[in-house]
């Protein structure tokens, strides 16, 4: 499965864990993280397993974004490293959301 | 001695030899004046000419640096910058596309909800259509039971079973539409997934080169900039060195007129000494003073081109 969803209750906090390659081919399962969360939830993506992301990967973080109201806060993506780091540079995606 | 020497028609031969060896130097003097100064006219040349190449080549420097500062100053940024800005617009642009195409995707997918919904509501209009057959059956059996009473009521069945079937009828044709419209979904939602789905490595490459690009254009003009300094160094330094023509002259001229003022005083000598007598020793120490004159450095006291270049002229 290359991509793991552990919602934290008690820190209002969503992690989706992406391993491999994040394309269209997790969009369903992405989908699911975002859609079945609680309102007002935050959300951190973990990338330090993913090693690849394309535009549509890019277009799931904007959706993400669009559902937390495009709060830059309320969306986190870590440990990105590889070719993702290098797209998220390339995309600017820093002003988007918090990298870390 | 003088009295020994100064005798016959050898004092005689002795300066014709000397009055010989005299127009010999005086002649080479000469020509390697000549030699010097075509030496150096060509060397001269040769250095201008590179001199001017070197100018040219600064001049084109400058102009192409000239370029881009207007380049720069005309669209705010330079050539770099303006291919950096089209590379962040088509990546801008990749991100919206994406972005929009996977929000197309969502609708999408609502709408196939919706779309399921019809198809189960068509499986309960052919329900109610079925139901609806049986009673038109069970209303026909009744009537034919009723005889002459149930006529009017056999019309209302057979009206109640052309009702069921166009109803079935209907819903066969939704049914159809609806998996037609599931198929153009399914069409659109590729089309959506191809325009999100754009490989980032051409962009990611891209601006590595053209990093790469301004570095290295960076250190090229680093190292133009010190060449052609250098280079014009070295050609003043070369151009400089070339004096040595004028040192050379001045030496040639100034040795040129001492064998000439040699050859004089040594014809004098010789008269003197023939002459055995006091005029003529007179004369003789008046010649050995002006030749211990002659001994003298000339102007040119350089040994070397690395100094006194000034004091030269």
């Amino acid at each position: 499965m290359p991509i793991t969803i552990a919602a934290k209750p008690e820190s209002n906090l969503v992690q989706i864990t992406i391993e491999g390659r994040f394309d269209f081919t997790c969009h369903a399962e992405f989908r699911k993280a975002f859609a079945s969360a609680p309102s007002g939830a935050n959300f951190m993506l973990d990338l330090s397993g993913a090693t690849y992301m394309d535009s549509a990967a890019l277009g799931m973080l904007l959706l993400l974004r669009d559902k937390v109201g495009g709060d830059v806060n309320r969306v986190q993506i870590t440990n990105a490293q590889g070719q993702p780091k290098d797209v998220l540079t390339v995309a600017n995606f820093g002003q988007l959301f918090r990298l870390s | 001695m003088v009295e020994h020497m100064a005798k016959g028609g050898d004092l005689e031969n002795l300066k014709q030899s000397l009055d010989l060896v005299f127009d010999g130097l005086k002649g080479d003097l000469m020509r390697a004046r000549a030699v010097v100064r075509d030496a150096v006219g060509h060397l001269l040349a040769s250095f201008r000419g590179l001199e001017g190449a070197v100018a040219t080549q600064r001049e084109l420097l400058a102009s192409i640096s000239t370029a881009l500062r207007e380049n720069a100053h005309k669209h705010g940024e330079g050539l770099t910058g303006t291919t950096s800005k089209l590379l962040r617009e088509f990546v801008e642009q990749v991100v919206r596309v994406s972005g929009t195409s996977m929000q197309i995707i969502e609708h999408l997918m609502v709408l196939s909800e919706h779309i399921d919904m019809i198809s189960k509501d068509t499986s309960g209009i052919d329900q109610l259509a079925r139901e609806s057959r049986f009673i038109a059956f069970n209303a026909r059996i009744e009537t034919q039971r009723a005889g002459d009473a149930g006529v009017t009521f056999k019309v209302v069945a057979e009206e109640i079973k052309r009702l069921a079937g166009a109803s079935a009828t209907l819903s066969s044709h939704i049914r159809q539409e609806v998996a037609k419209s599931v198929e153009c979904l399914g069409l659109i939602r590729k089309s959506a997934t191809d325009l999100a789905s754009h490989d980032m490595n051409t962009a990611i490459e891209s601006r590595s080169g053209l990093f790469d690009v301004v570095r290295r254009l960076d250190e090229v003009n680093g190292t133009l900039e010190g060449t052609v300094a250098r280079v014009t160094t070295l050609i003043a330094d070369a151009t400089r060195s070339m004096q040595f023509e004028d040192m050379l002259t001045q030496l040639l001229d100034g040795i040129s007129k001492k064998v000439i003022s040699l050859g004089t005083l040594t014809k004098q000598a010789f008269d003197a000494m023939a002459s055995n007598d006091r005029a003529g020793s007179d004369q003789l120490h008046i010649i050995t003073r002006l030749l211990s004159e002659l001994a003298q450095p000339g102007a040119v006291a350089q040994t070397n081109m690395s100094h006194g270049e000034i004091e030269l002229f």
